[in-house]
């Protein structure tokens, strides 16, 4: 019997050891930054954009931030900081809704007082989303990254994956002369290598714009939709932190996707959500709204896109210029304006021609 | 609950054997089992707390209608105990499906009612009904509401068996000579609960991966990879199934209780027979006990002894699941077993080497029929095989048994690059060193010794399992 005890309380404390000693190297090395920054000597990879953007939001060292979804992947923080002087992280969270990219902005207003600037594009068919829609069809969420709770962890620590496909290579990378670092903000999760742009790319085997059975509505149930979205995903917070100088901008997506709204008889009601969503936005001073769809040449040239919505790295820049030298920015004094050229071309714009060469 | 779970391992267990044997220590039993009844409600409703109710209402009702049969000891109150038994798993399990097959047959459009079915709903279903059949025999004695509760929801046996009996599990529960932690008990116990931990997470999972691709799209498969998949099932589902089986005996058996052994190397059997003594052996029980003997089982000649067989593997079918599949499935073994009793004499004289093929080959074949979505999706399945069209294993397959520490001790080493589908290789390699090389756990447990060797080999297993349970998050969503 005695025997058997001593044995039950080796087996354990084998386990124990074994599971210390591993989850050790996670703790220390926290490839997804959970605990604390990058260690020297070691290079990290950004790779996993759930995953790291917690802990890069909660422990990196920034005055600034791009986020966003696959929208923002292609910003180049580099561009920002010799802009705006400022020191930014990216924080892209691909396909991400606006309570999820809300709630990181207000974490990281939380964590990190030193920030001022949040650049985000807001993505226009995410305009009138359920305001508390969060994306679970995509996959499993690391939600043990993101609560304060210590015991779920274990996910993180105990956990072979990390350690063997991560830490271990790290090590390893490490031992055989690789230096340290990180990815750089710039290249994590671009996606232009290998992305093909162009007309093909962005119309499939499109061959004609029907015309819409039926024209939808803007309708009382939509407005309050967008009022909820809006209020809640994007202006209490500016509301709440008047320091913080959000640079927000409407996605401008290519004429191709003007074009399918138009066969769902969805145009109209686009612009009125649009308009909509403008005029609560720029109750806040310190929102600095801007929307680049009357630049019609740019969104008529599907060499720019690589389907309806995704442009290439060129547009992310040429918006970052934008957004520091003001054009394109929506004020009171100009949004009716601009919406009504928008209204106008949409409206009358000639779809099939996009099909033509 | 999952017993491969972080919550289960790190807080639920320990809390439950503390408590349990710190509760035993006052005397009064009573509580002990009544913390065992909590901690097992508390498994339980983790799931759901929703099916607390039905499996809270069962216990009652069939509790009830003992206690009635104690009583009055007519048929009119077992047939209408059964009647409730049947009636909730029929309702919860097979009330869909009945109404697919109307529509299907009657050309209606009944709308499905989209029951949710409770876990482990045929297991303490079943155990309930063998239950009060025997108290309408007269074969129990009596037993208080706490204790008859505590055995129906025995955590360690209640999501899936092994399907215990009251007279294995209540007089335990009553030994008081149990209530006192035994270290020879705790030591064995885990030890096998390593074992079986070791069996579903380290292999069962990593062989499923193949298994869900492969049964995704069945169409595009072609032979390779068609057998790879159904071989990698076989491991799958025997690792799974035995694994959570030896870890339900290793739990029970830290706590004093013995449960039953529920596979016995199936797949080392020479004839279907056989095979079937050796699997899900407590379902096979329960079958022969409550279904087999009652209609005459072998004594009214061979013809009624092969229709009860055939009855036998047809309620069997029904019992794993509301599809046709598993029908399809269980009728096709309950054939091969009539087809062996009938020429028995030509199986015996078969040389053990074949008589394994055909046993296994057999057995591995309809598999397709348990594992496949529907009926055509087998046939297709099978036809991909027929098909003799052989092509490259699939990197779908490999990418399943790269597993992180067999990659990052392997990858771009001169055994890769030489032999990339080594992976691949090292796991059916190992899945059949264990299954036919391996002793069974069973064995195994009897044989159990607190060695060093033991040791090292439990504290490893168990800490492997728990490093297992997690994997890195992925989203699915590649820019568009």
């Amino acid at each position: 019997m005695e025997k058997s005890k001593k044995w039950v309380r080796a087996t354990l404390s084998v386990t124990l050891i074994i599971l210390i000693v591993l989850s050790a190297f996670i703790v220390v090395i926290d490839p997804y930054f959970h605990y604390h920054t990058q260690i020297k000597g070691l290079y990290y990879e950004l790779n996993n954009e759930r995953s790291q953007n917690d802990g890069i939001i909660r422990h990196f060292d920034y005055d600034a931030m791009i986020i966003g979804t696959s929208m923002a992947e292609n910003f180049k923080t580099s561009e920002l900081d010799e802009l705006f002087q400022v020191n930014s992280i990216k924080v892209p969270f691909a396909g991400g809704t606006f309570k999820e990219l809300n709630d990181n902005i207000a974490k990281a207003i939380k964590y990190n007082p030193d920030l001022k600037l949040v650049v985000r594009p807001l993505d226009y068919a995410y305009l009138m989303d359920d305001a508390d829609r969060v994306r679970d069809d995509l996959g499993s969420y690391p939600d043990y990254l993101y609560d304060n709770n210590p015991f779920n962890d274990v996910n993180y620590i105990f956990n072979k994956d990390i350690l063997f496909s991560i830490c271990f290579p790290m090590l390893r990378d490490a031992a055989s002369g690789k230096s340290g670092g990180i990815t750089s903000f710039d290249d994590y999760s671009n996606w232009m290598e290998g992305t093909e742009f162009g007309k093909a790319a962005v119309l499939g085997d499109r061959t004609e714009y029907k015309a819409p059975e039926e024209i939808q509505p803007f309708v009382e149930e939509i407005e309050e939709m967008v009022r909820k979205n809006i209020t809640e995903n994007v202006v209490e917070l500016a509301k709440e932190n008047p320091d913080v100088q959000f640079y927000y901008y409407l996605t401008p997506y290519s004429v191709a996707w003007w074009g399918s709204q138009m066969e769902l008889g969805t145009v109209s009601r686009w612009l009125s959500v649009e308009e909509y969503a403008i005029k609560l936005m720029l109750e806040c001073d310190n929102i600095h709204l801007f929307s680049f769809n009357t630049e019609f040449d740019m969104i008529c040239n599907l060499d720019n896109y690589s389907d309806e919505c995704h442009h290439g790295d060129w547009i992310n820049s040429w918006i970052l210029a934008c957004l520091y030298s003001g054009t394109n920015q929506l004020t009171k004094d100009n949004y009716q304006d601009y919406l009504a050229v928008e209204r106008e071309f949409f409206m009358n714009y000639d779809y099939e021609e996009i099909l033509n060469d | 609950m999952l017993f491969n779970s972080y919550i289960f391992i790190f807080c639920f267990f320990p809390i439950c054997f503390l408590g349990y044997f710190l509760l035993n220590k006052t005397k009064k039993y009573a509580l002990g089992h009544l913390f065992l009844l909590g901690m097992s409600l508390w498994f339980y409703g983790y799931f759901n707390p929703a099916y607390l109710l039905i499996i809270i209402g069962s216990v009652l009702a069939n509790y009830l209608f003992y206690r009635w049969m104690k009583n009055t000891k007519t048929k009119p109150v077992l047939v209408f105990a059964l009647a409730v038994n049947l009636g909730i798993i029929l309702y919860f399990k097979y009330m869909d499906f009945f109404i697919e097959n109307v529509n299907a047959i009657a050309k209606t459009n009944l709308p499905l009612l989209n029951i949710m079915l409770p876990l482990g709903i045929s297991f303490f279903t079943f155990q309930q009904i063998s239950f009060v059949v025997d108290a309408y025999r007269g074969q129990v004695p009596d037993y208080d509401f706490l204790t008859y509760a505590c055995y129906v929801t025995f955590f360690p046996q209640l999501i899936a068996g092994p399907i215990v009996t009251h007279d294995e599990l209540i007089p335990q529960l009553l030994d008081e000579k149990r209530k006192t932690i035994n270290w020879e008990n705790v030591a064995s116990g885990l030890y096998m609960f390593a074992i079986g931990l070791g069996k579903k997470v380290l292999l069962a999972d990593v062989f499923g991966v193949a298994v869900n691709w492969g049964f995704e799209d069945v169409p595009s498969l072609k032979a390779t990879n068609a057998i790879m998949v159904i071989l990698a099932y076989c491991f799958q589902l025997y690792f799974d199934f035995s694994g959570y089986c030896d870890m339900a005996i290793g739990l029970g058996r830290m706590l004093n209780i013995e449960l039953p052994i529920n596979f016995n190397s199936p797949y080392k059997s020479l004839t279907i027979t056989e095979f079937w003594n050796r699997w899900h052996m407590t379902l096979s029980r329960f079958f022969t006990r409550y279904v087999y003997i009652p209609l005459g089982g072998n004594r009214k000649g061979d013809v009624r002894t092969y229709v009860n067989l055939f009855i036998v593997f047809l309620l069997s079918g029904f019992w794993h699941g509301a599809a046709w599949t598993f029908v399809v499935w269980s009728v096709l073994n309950g054939i091969f077993v009539i087809v062996t009793r009938m020429f028995r004499k030509f199986f015996e004289s078969m040389h053990p080497a074949l008589g394994w093929m055909i046993t296994q080959g057999f057995f591995i074949l309809t598999l397709v029929f348990f594992r496949a979505n529907s009926i055509s999706d087998a046939i297709e399945f099978i036809k991909q095989i027929l098909y003799v069209d052989f092509t490259n294993i699939d990197v779908n397959i490999l990418y399943g048994f790269q597993t992180p520490v067999l990659k990052f001790l392997l990858e771009d080493t001169s055994i890769t690059n030489s032999l990339p589908y080594i992976y691949v290789g090292i796991y059916y390699f190992l899945g059949l060193l264990i299954v036919l090389g391996a002793p069974s756990s069973n064995e195994m447990l009897a044989s159990f010794k607190p060695t060093v060797k033991n040791m090292l080999f439990t504290g490893v297993l168990l800490a492997a399992s728990i490093l297992s349970f997690s994997g890195i998050s992925t989203f699915l969503y590649f820019n568009f």
